[in-house]
């Protein structure tokens, strides 16, 4: 069932460009220059509920404002925007109802209070019943330990458990549709791995559809089937994980530990590189790590001539990290 | 808004003093004069005392809330939430000012008590006075929201309205009859000030003192209802309106 559908979206905004100094204002104040900007540039995509989607790009690419198209909080410029049937900016609270946030940079609770009040005022804002709110604080404050700093003021809370608490904030009503916009930005590994499991466990027994924005690829690996890729306000990739490591994630990372790294001459792949002419070798403390092209040289033929060169402690084999591969559309697009 | 105690004990202190500051003036201009434009020194006294009291009711806090979760962008995270917008505004700024009142009223009712006292003040007031007096109190709290809510949402369309809302307050304070009575000014301005309803604000004293007739009363607030509800078409459309043009920078 498709819960989010949107065609043809645009969002511009106009910047007023300034030039430093005094002449700058003075000249600001009578002929402003006038830049439009395509923040979202004709953007079309459906989402299926139940659907976990990674939402990524690099920064400025538009992601969080086709998120904020999404929750209501902007009006597009033009174009279609549908969630769960409805246009998100022309019914903001019937939206709202069915929605959970996080946006990583800003808090949604109340600055002063201590946090068990900005539970107390959300379970009124979202209606939710006594047992309900009772069983799912119960079930977060052990996940992520809420006792130690529930009765304190939001402002005085570690980043760490400012997120927790956000996190939790966009759970209690048990929304339909997530949005996370860096849910895991400044916290820990342990905190991560129990972010990563309450979102999984979630989506298992209710299937919550999440929309997922984050620069932590891990988290990405671990949570999205699907990803979309947003680069200057187009879509430039919308399709699943397993087929973006396999089209772009043609190199191979071989780690080579030796026991003395004297014996080894690099030469030996001089002839390989012949085939493939991107592949990196490079030794350091002892490390022999080989970087190539899968599609180009087999595995066997990296590791022979090294086998029979000198004495090997241990060989790690991998397929290139989902962050080079990342980084290497951003650079040099598809 | 108990939460910071520093902040309101001092401001509390900074209230009285000023008040005394201010019948020392009137004491002293009173000297050469039993009666000024119909007003003599006991109701000057009094007119300042309960202006004062009730002026909470006129709070622009709204402009400030509002304008500050623009900028800042907070503002998104109040979008988010499936509750309106102006009205977790009112709710707040009404908490605030029932607040503010609780905190003014016993220090006034003492410095009131001491005035009346020392200065042996008589203050003839009949029960449907207060009851016209009250009636104004609810309608200068939504008007003066109204205003200040429309003020809030011009900072969606420029990002400084620091000037401009002191600007307002202090306009405000003249019109309204906070500082002197309206009827000290000259004849030219109050023609202007007429047309105004913030000549209401002060209405609520002056129906108190027995300035203002019961039908005059209300009539004006018949008035003052209709004002608030022009204001309210009118902030909640500029609203609407400037909702489609917001930017919120960053995340």
């Amino acid at each position: 069932m498709e819960i989010i559908k949107v065609e043809n979206l645009k969002k511009e905004f106009i910047i007023y460009e300034k030039e430093p100094g005094l002449k700058g204002v003075i000249k600001s104040f009578y002929n402003a220059k006038k830049i439009v900007k395509k923040a979202v540039d004709d953007v079309s995509f459906t989402i299926q509920q139940g659907e976990i989607v990674g939402y990524i790009g690099p920064n400025g690419a538009g992601k969080s404002t086709t998120i904020k198209m999404l929750t209501g909080i902007l009006t597009p410029t033009s174009g279609e925007v549908r969630v769960d049937g409805i246009i998100p900016y022309q019914k903001r609270t019937v939206n709202a109802k069915k929605i959970g946030v996080v946006f990583g940079q800003r808090t949604q609770l109340w600055w002063d209070l201590p946090l068990i009040e900005s539970f107390t005022v959300l379970k009124e804002i979202y209606q939710i019943s006594d047992a309900d709110y009772k069983e799912r604080l119960a079930y977060f404050t052990e996940l992520f330990g809420l006792n130690e700093f529930i009765k304190q003021p939001v402002r005085q809370l570690s980043l760490g458990q400012r997120m927790k608490a956000d996190i939790v904030a966009s759970l209690l009503h048990n929304p339909k549709l997530l949005f996370l916009d860096e849910p895991t930005i400044g916290l820990d590994v342990i905190a991560k791995e129990n972010i990563r499991k309450t979102l999984k466990d979630i989506h298992e027994k209710y299937q919550t559809t999440i929309i997922l924005t984050t620069h932590d690829l891990a988290d990405i690996e671990e949570l999205c089937d699907r990803i979309m890729m947003i680069d200057q306000g187009k879509i430039i990739y919308d399709g699943s994980l397993e087929t973006i490591k396999a089209k772009f994630g043609s190199k191979k990372i071989v780690c080579f530990t030796l026991k003395n790294d004297s014996d080894i001459d690099l030469k030996v792949f001089e002839s390989l590189k012949q085939k493939d002419a991107d592949l990196t070798c490079s030794i350091e403390n002892k490390q022999l790590t080989v970087i190539f092209n899968k599609l180009k040289i087999n595995v066997g033929d990296i590791i022979g001539p090294v086998l029979t060169q000198t004495e090997v402690l241990d060989i790690d084999i991998s397929d290139d990290h989902l962050e080079n591969i990342i980084k290497a559309i951003y650079k040099n697009g598809l | 808004m108990f939460i910071y105690r520093g902040t309101i004990i001092l401001w509390l202190l900074l209230d009285v003093f000023q008040f005394f500051m201010m019948v020392f003036l009137w004491m002293s201009v009173y000297e050469y004069n039993q009666s000024i434009q119909g007003f003599t020194l006991h109701e000057m006294l009094l007119y300042y005392l309960i202006t004062n009291l009730l002026y909470v009711f006129s709070d622009t806090e709204a402009m400030y809330i509002m304008s500050e979760e623009i900028r800042e962008g907070r503002i998104s995270m109040m979008l988010i939430k499936p509750i309106s917008y102006k009205a977790r505004l009112y709710s707040e700024v009404f908490g605030r000012v029932i607040g503010i009142f609780s905190l003014t009223l016993p220090i006034v009712g003492i410095t009131a008590g001491v005035l009346l006292w020392a200065f042996k003040i008589p203050f003839p007031i009949t029960g449907l006075q207060v009851l016209l007096a009250i009636g104004f109190v609810p309608l200068i709290f939504m008007l003066m929201f109204e205003f200040a809510y429309f003020f809030g949402t011009i900072s969606i369309h420029t990002t400084n309205v620091f000037g401009l809302a002191i600007l307002m307050n202090v306009v405000i304070r003249i019109v309204s009859g906070q500082l002197i009575p309206l009827a000290l000014y000259p004849t030219a301005i109050l023609n202007v000030i007429d047309y105004l309803p913030f000549k209401y604000i002060s209405y609520p004293t002056l129906v108190m003192l027995g300035k203002i007739s019961t039908t005059d009363a209300i009539q004006g607030l018949l008035i003052l209802a209709i004002w608030v509800l022009v204001f309210n078409l009118f902030s909640n459309l500029i609203f609407k309106l400037s909702m489609k043009k917001i930017v919120v920078f960053g995340g």
